[in-house]
């Protein structure tokens, strides 16, 4: 067989992980449905269709109600409803599957090359891995789509004559579905730049060159980026419309910062910590690296275009996990570009005698790419878990909707009993009730950050996870609620949020599952509602689950974990307790479980069971700090302080910048009297880590409590000297003068700090 | 840097060979070592045996066992663990040296890590790992050419210490008979490509050959054994199929390493797989110039080597050889010939990996160890003796007591008894299989079966006046135990989670029964200090092989106990779960049963054992659908497997589904001519059916099933 014959097999055969990764993409794509925010676009997308216009301000909450917003994704709502609408979700989901593959066609023909597509293969399989984890029914798909179809147009066709309209339409539909419309305008203006530095300034080696622009390209581009960025003004708010994304943009600075401690794909996926890891974000470093490397080997005749646009995407996935498939798009067009550049000799070491054993080698190269592609298919796409409310099994990948992520039967209980009113609500279900419920129900908050913005956010804050009662009533009275839902599918609801409503006269509990509670105002618009469904917790007793239904199958028993959670943080613990007991019958190896259980038999003061759970749950999550510090605290408990110092010490070594840890250790120590380790340790945290002068107290106390007065009065005077004119100090100390110090000369020293 | 990865390698061999000892033929060593220099003499018949005592027995590692014995009396087990950890250090030195002589470094070192990969799981004080250094030594000394009389004098000692020591010796006359046929092919044989001319030699050279020949099979007469001894290895490979295949089946390094299931895998013995590509490799890559003799004896220790787990070492040191010879060989990819600075920063960029992967193993090594439940400490895998394999307790009973007669033992405790109480009790049987025979060993598994007629035979034949049980390295025998309980002519004096002892209520052992006889009503479940244990990861065998022999001795509440006490230590173990399980179909509370077999499989998806019950667990919910499932899925994995044949039978027969359920009959009295439980069940419905006539056919297979049960 001929070195010609061989080349046509490695040509046939590198066709093969194409059609295994559009196969496998498709697969993928069919993910259920499990998207917060798609919620909030059904509503609007009803809300538009309906009343035929798109507000300008906003309609949906309780809160903001009036509010300015521009709603930049109307034309993405009006799809998604009318595609839900008319094929339910799997609908959206093979909107999802033709987005995701025109993407990707789009990439595959800016990478085509029919002598190197080993190379073309290989980063779209990278860029596979990255862009899957944002398959999720939103707006940021048409971007990702605009995006491609972009580079296409300017990487291969900008000399056609449909080079221009096309991306003025791509651009109005762009800035009536996202707001990183703008990315448009700035591609063009990335190029119109890197030409003018090509032409103006002297770069490195042959990197003038690289990439010219003829004068008529150049003209065209610039034109290009005219169009475009007048193709902004078609939006419905105009002039605002097309300032928005750099409103938002500047806001992110200032107090909107906090959005990006909360939400999690506004978080930054590297961080110091991570940054060597393996485990944490590996296809998104590989990325990185593999790009950067490309720019190495073809460093003489770097595209500038190609440079600015990996550095700017690279910055942009940097701050936000959700920009990573922008840059997984970025890093796939430089680098081929760059390989293409230079010789396939100038990469890889190896020599081959014979032509036939390089073809031979890509098509052994493009089948183990083809096996690879499909095992991770098949790997994905083969994740079930257990609907037990339905008994059977549920493919991940096979359409529908993932109910694990909504408080859904809550939900449905609100629809099915048609209940209304302004309701408190938690920021993740917020778009799940729009979607739902509105316009019966109106929200306290929902996604739309940049419209409630970072004072609004930090006041919810305040509502929700520290459970400020005197803001809530204020704010319960502010906006009229009658209604709370606490949502618990996502999260835990913060105890002090929890029992605030429980406990307070005017609030009724009338529904209660592992996804949610919902509280109904005791008022006269709301007592049928109570007087059919008013729940007591007290005699709370699990559902049933019929275990010969489930057979053999691994059901998670989050639903009961979830309810014993929220029933502990009520403090009714037999019917936590049962609901324990019964998620151990489901899945003796669910461990959350044991932390759990150690809590409630630590509060029930039989430290011993409390113990024994918390050691399990420690041997099955070592590294688990939670679950290291319950132990220690079982130690302690149990008066064994020389095990429990053990465990501290552990956990000062392996989180060293959490200063409770030392505080806590210089607890056990002074409870095993070792005094001067004690003090030793409460010196390397106070004040350089922590300035919290009620721990300091509390070991004050215990020194105190041990008669080691000597120690006491060093760590005293050691605070106070930091302490100084701290007036909640002055009043923390009078409760010391008061109680345990008997020393004479402690009190005396608090007397004289408390006086000054 | 190759230095300090050679270092490093040793480093880790030196550890690794310093594993604690866990070999159960080693205590037969011992005894037979300390007989031999009391005695002064060999012995050409039993001694430590009461059911074999005077039949010929050809002791083939003698020489070892002295050795063994010395060593121990001098050092104790630390100098067992020495002398272990010199031949094997030893090998490796051999294996370095070889490699090094080609003039590579960093490939010979790297397939050393296979070498020793596979070598950690023959890293046990026996006979063998002198076989592996005399075979090393052997491929030394002829790689380094048959010219000299020096080198047959090497040989020829090196044969005698072999042919007493193991009984592999016969694999050195082999090798250089092999050289020899080799020699004569090329010379006879038109071979394809150049194979007549590579390895080829001289007149000289292939006469020394055959000199060395005569010489090494020579030295195979320097035995106690004279003739008998030099055909003691030919007697054991003839008798290898027929009836002594029933030892494959039941000894774990009989085992084959890699079977039609596995073939395509990774998992299990990965390094193996690894060491038969990288060798076979070689082959294909210089296809043009093999050397035939290398590529017989590669052939030919693969075979061996896929026969069974023992034998896996013998191939990967061959494999080696075959590889560093293939190490020189240009292939069409050239690697890096123009960069020569690019090639050495290659190597030392892969060295510093092997380096890290070398420190890192020893790392993962040093912390493998278990709980020991004497000191509440962690114990490490590494020095000193194993506490989780052998029955030390009890033994200590029989030692402290001075308790001495004819017991009646299991096969895997058989050696430890010998080695720690012998001459005081003799074994019933021991690992010595060849001794015993295939016979003898199927007639003491039927007495573990619950033969228990058979049993009281073999206690008169033999005068037995003991029974050892051992649950540490082996399963309870639920029947035997059962029967012995209930027996009044022996009384139970030692129990606990390592096994139990039984004396025969006679005047001889009345001082014994008197002082210890143990009543298990009044059996206290041990606690355990949760405390000083901490997180520390615990399997609690100590409780649950108590709650398996108090399960199968009917008592239920001590047996619930102990199970909860296990789980309380550590919910992941299956076991414990099961056995709940067990004790709540015994007390037919059949949903907690359920639950409890289910709770076992989520723990242990893949276990073929834990999907039984469950099947069971369906069966008694009346979900005969999913029973029929789980059986299905079983012997769909394990076609073997007559316990679930006969099960499904049940199952089917209560699904009214006849005509499967009499193919799952018939398959299942192929796999297993015993009665079998379930089968009573069977008879039952055919009965309250009035079956009896329609299904004829079935009905004939169960009678005959109870005319061999009623036989035997």
């Amino acid at each position: 067989m001929s070195d010609r014959f061989w080349k046509k097999m490695s040509y046939v055969f590198s066709l093969l992980p194409i059609g295994a990764l559009f196969g496998v993409l498709v697969s993928l794509a069919n993910l259920e449905i499990r998207d917060l925010d798609l919620w909030l676009h059904l509503g609007m997308g009803k809300f538009i269709t309906l009343h035929g216009f798109v507000p300008d301000y906003d309609i949906l909450s309780s809160t903001i109600a009036g509010k300015m917003w521009i709603n930049h994704e109307w034309l993405f709502q009006v799809i998604v409803y009318h595609l839900f609408n008319l094929f339910g979700p799997d609908g959206l989901l093979k909107m999802q599957m033709v987005l995701v593959v025109a993407t990707v066609f789009f990439l595959l023909l800016i990478g085509y090359n029919k002598d190197r597509l080993a190379i073309t293969n290989f980063f779209l399989v990278i860029v596979m891995l990255l862009y899957q984890q944002r398959f999720t029914i939103r707006p940021d798909l048409f971007s990702l789509l605009f995006f491609a179809i972009y580079i296409f147009v300017l990487a291969l066709h900008l000399d056609k004559k449909w080079a221009l309209p096309v991306l003025f339409i791509v651009q109005v539909l762009w800035t009536n579905i996202h707001g990183f419309f703008f990315f448009g305008p700035f591609f063009v203006l990335i190029g119109v730049f890197s030409e003018w530095l090509r032409r103006s300034v002297r770069l490195p080696y042959e990197w003038n060159d690289s990439g010219k622009l003829t004068d008529e390209e150049y003209v065209r581009l610039q034109i290009i980026f005219l169009v475009v960025s007048l193709a902004c003004f078609f939006n419905p708010s105009g002039v605002q419309g097309v300032l928005y994304p750099l409103r938002v943009l500047f806001s992110l600075g200032g107090e909107n910062k906090i959005f990006f401690d909360y939400i999690q794909e506004l978080q930054k996926p590297i961080n110091f910590n991570t940054l060597w890891s393996l485990g944490e974000s590996r296809y998104y470093k590989l990325a990185i690296v593999l790009s950067f490397m490309t720019f190495i080997y073809n460093r003489r005749r770097i595209d500038v275009s190609a440079l600015l646009l990996w550095i700017i995407f690279l910055i942009f996935s940097l701050n936000a996990g959700r920009n990573i498939p922008f840059f997984a798009f970025s890093a796939y067009l430089v680098s081929i570009t760059n390989l293409f550049n230079i010789d396939f000799k100038e990469i890889v070491p190896l020599r081959f005698s014979y032509k036939k054993f390089q073809y031979l080698t890509l098509i052994v190269f493009h089948l183990l790419m083809v096996i690879w592609i499909f095992e991770y298919g098949q790997e994905m796409t083969s994740r079930v878990y257990y609907d037990i409310d339905n008994y059977e099994r549920k493919a991940e990948f096979n359409g529908g909707i993932g109910k694990e992520g909504y408080p859904y039967k809550a939900v449905a209980f609100l629809k099915e009993n048609h209940i209304e009113g302004n309701f408190f609500n938690d920021f993740n279900s917020g778009a799940y009730l729009v979607g739902n419920v509105f316009p019966q129900i109106k929200v306290f908050i929902d996604g739309r950050t940049e419209v409630y913005g970072g004072k609004f956010f930090r006041k919810y804050n305040e509502l929700w996870k520290d459970g400020n009662t005197a803001l809530l009533d204020k704010e319960i009275a502010r906006y009229h609620l009658t209604g709370a839902l606490l949502n618990s599918s996502r999260q835990h609801i913060p105890k002090e949020t929890l029992q605030y409503f429980y406990h307070a006269k005017d609030w009724v509990l009338v529904y209660f599952d592992h996804d949610a509670l919902i509280f109904l105002k005791d008022i006269p618009k709301n007592k049928k509602w109570i007087e059919k469904f008013r729940i007591d917790l007290t005699a709370w007793k699990p559902p049933v689950v019929d275990l010969l239904k489930i057979g053999e199958a691994r059901a998670v028993p989050f639903q009961n974990y979830y309810r014993a959670y929220t029933l502990e943080s009520l403090d009714l613990d037999e019917p936590a307790l049962l609901e324990l007991e019964e998620a151990l019958k489901i899945a003796p190896d669910y461990f959350q479980v044991y932390s759990l259980l150690g809590k409630i038999y630590a509060k029930k003061k039989n430290y011993a069971k409390a113990f024994q759970y918390f050691r399990v749950k420690l041997g099955v999550s070592p590294s688990d700090k939670e679950a290291r510090f319950n132990l220690a605290m079982a130690y302690n408990d149990l008066k064994e302080y020389a095990y429990a110092m053990k465990q501290y010490q552990i956990i000062v070594r392996s989180w060293p910048n959490d200063p409770k840890g030392y505080f806590f250790l210089s607890n056990a120590y002074v409870k095993n009297k070792e005094y001067e380790k004690a003090v030793n340790v409460f010196k390397k945290v106070y004040p350089n880590k922590s300035k919290s002068f009620q721990d300091s107290i509390k070991i004050i106390e215990n020194l105190c409590d041990q008669k080691a007065y000597a120690y006491a009065k060093e760590i005293f005077d050691f605070v106070s000297r930091v302490e100084g004119n701290n007036e909640d100090f002055k009043n923390d100390l009078n409760d010391l003068k008061t109680s345990k110090c008997l020393d004479f000369d402690i009190k005396n020293s608090c007397s004289d700090v408390c006086e000054n | 840097m190759g230095l300090i990865v050679i270092f490093l390698l040793l480093g880790l061999v030196m550890f690794e060979a310093n594993v604690e000892i866990k070999d159960f033929d080693i205590w037969l060593h011992l005894a037979s070592g300390r007989y031999i220099i009391d005695h002064f003499s060999v012995p050409q018949a039993d001694v430590l045996s009461c059911s074999i005592s005077g039949k010929p027995w050809i002791n083939h590692s003698w020489l070892f066992q002295v050795l063994l014995a010395e060593s121990y009396r001098a050092a104790g087990f630390e100098g067992l663990i020495n002398l272990q950890v010199a031949i094997v250090l030893l090998i490796f030195i051999l294996l370095i040296f070889l490699g090094l002589r080609t003039g590579h470094q960093l490939l010979p070192l790297s397939f050393l890590i296979l070498v020793l990969l596979t070598f950690e799981t023959r890293l046990t004080l026996r006979p063998d790992i002198f076989s592996f250094l005399f075979l090393v030594f052997y491929i030394f000394i002829l790689s380094n050419g048959l010219n000299h009389w020096r080198t047959l004098l090497i040989l020829f000692f090196v044969q005698v210490l072999w042919v007493n020591i193991h009984g592999f010796f016969i694999l050195g006359p082999f090798m250089i008979l092999i050289g020899i046929i080799a020699e004569w092919i090329r010379r006879h044989i038109r071979l394809p490509y150049e194979w007549n001319n590579i390895g080829k030699l001289n007149d000289d050279e292939y006469l020394f050959f055959k000199i060395a020949f005569a010489v090494v099979v020579g030295a195979c007469f320097i035995n106690p054994y004279g003739l008998r001894g030099v055909l003691y290895p030919l007697n054991i490979l003839s008798s290898l199929s027929g009836e002594s295949k029933i030892f494959f089946s039941h000894i774990s390094e009989l085992a084959k390493p890699i079977t039609f299931q596995t073939v395509f895998s990774l998992e299990p013995y990965w390094y193996f797989r690894a060491a038969i590509f990288v060798s076979f490799l070689g082959f294909i890559i210089h296809r043009k110039k093999i050397d035939i003799s290398i590529l017989l004896l590669w052939g030919i220790f693969l075979v061996l080597g896929l026969s069974a787990l023992r034998n896996m070492v013998f191939f990967v040191l061959f494999a080696y050889v075959t590889f560093l010879f293939h190490l020189d060989i240009l292939s069409p990819i050239k690697f890096l010939e123009e960069r020569e600075k690019l090639k050495y920063v290659l190597a030392i960029i892969l060295k510093i990996f092997l380096v890290a992967w070398i420190i890192n193993y020893i790392g993962a090594l040093s912390v493998r160890g278990y709980f020991d439940f004497d000191t509440l400490e962690r114990k490490s895998e590494f020095g000193g003796v194993s506490k989780r394999l052998f029955p030390y307790k009890a033994v200590d009973f029989l030692v402290e007591n001075k308790i001495k007669g004819n017991f009646y033992n299991q096969f895997n405790s058989g050696a430890y008894l010998l080695g720690r109480t012998y001459p005081d009790i003799k074994v019933f049987i021991d690992g010595r299989t060849e001794v015993y025979g295939p016979r003898f060993f199927k007639k003491s598994q039927d007495i573990l079966y619950g033969d228990y007629k058979y049993f009281e035979n073999t206690v008169k034949k033999y005068n037995i006046t003991g029974v050892f049980l051992n649950w540490m390295s082996d399963r309870v025998p639920e029947k035997l135990l059962k029967n012995l309980y209930a027996d009044k002519s022996w009384v139970l004096v030692y129990f606990d989670y390592d096994g139990a002892v039984f004396l025969k209520d006679i005047i001889e052992n009345q001082k014994w029964i008197l002082r210890h006889r143990v009543d298990l009503d009044r059996f206290v479940v041990p606690k355990l200090d949760m405390l000083k244990v901490g997180i520390t990861p615990v399997i609690p065998f100590q409780y649950l092989n108590r709650a398996n022999a108090f399960l199968a001795l009917g008592f239920l509440e001590q047996a619930r106990l102990e199970a909860q006490q296990a789980l309380r230590i550590d919910p992941r173990i299956t076991e414990s779960y099961k056995l709940l399980g067990s004790i709540a179909a015994k007390q037919k509370n059949y949903d907690d049963a359920f639950c409890y077999y289910r709770q076992a499989k989520l723990l242990s998806p893949h276990d073929l054992e834990i999907r039984y019950y469950l099947a069971q667990g369906f069966y008694y919910l009346e979900d005969l659908d999913n029973a029929q499932k789980q059986c299905e899925k079983i012997v769909a994995a394990e076609p073997q497997n007559a316990k679930t044949f006969y099960f499904l039978v049940l199952v089917l027969i209560k699904q009214e589904k006849y005509e499967e359920a009499l193919k799952a009959l018939k398959k299942a009295d192929k796999l297993s001519p015993y009665f079998s439980e379930e089968l009573k069940d069977v008879e039952d419905i055919l009965k309250t059916k009035n079956l009896f006539g329609p299904l004829k056919e079935m009905n004939e297979i169960i009678e005959k099933k109870k005319k061999v049960r009623r036989s035997k």
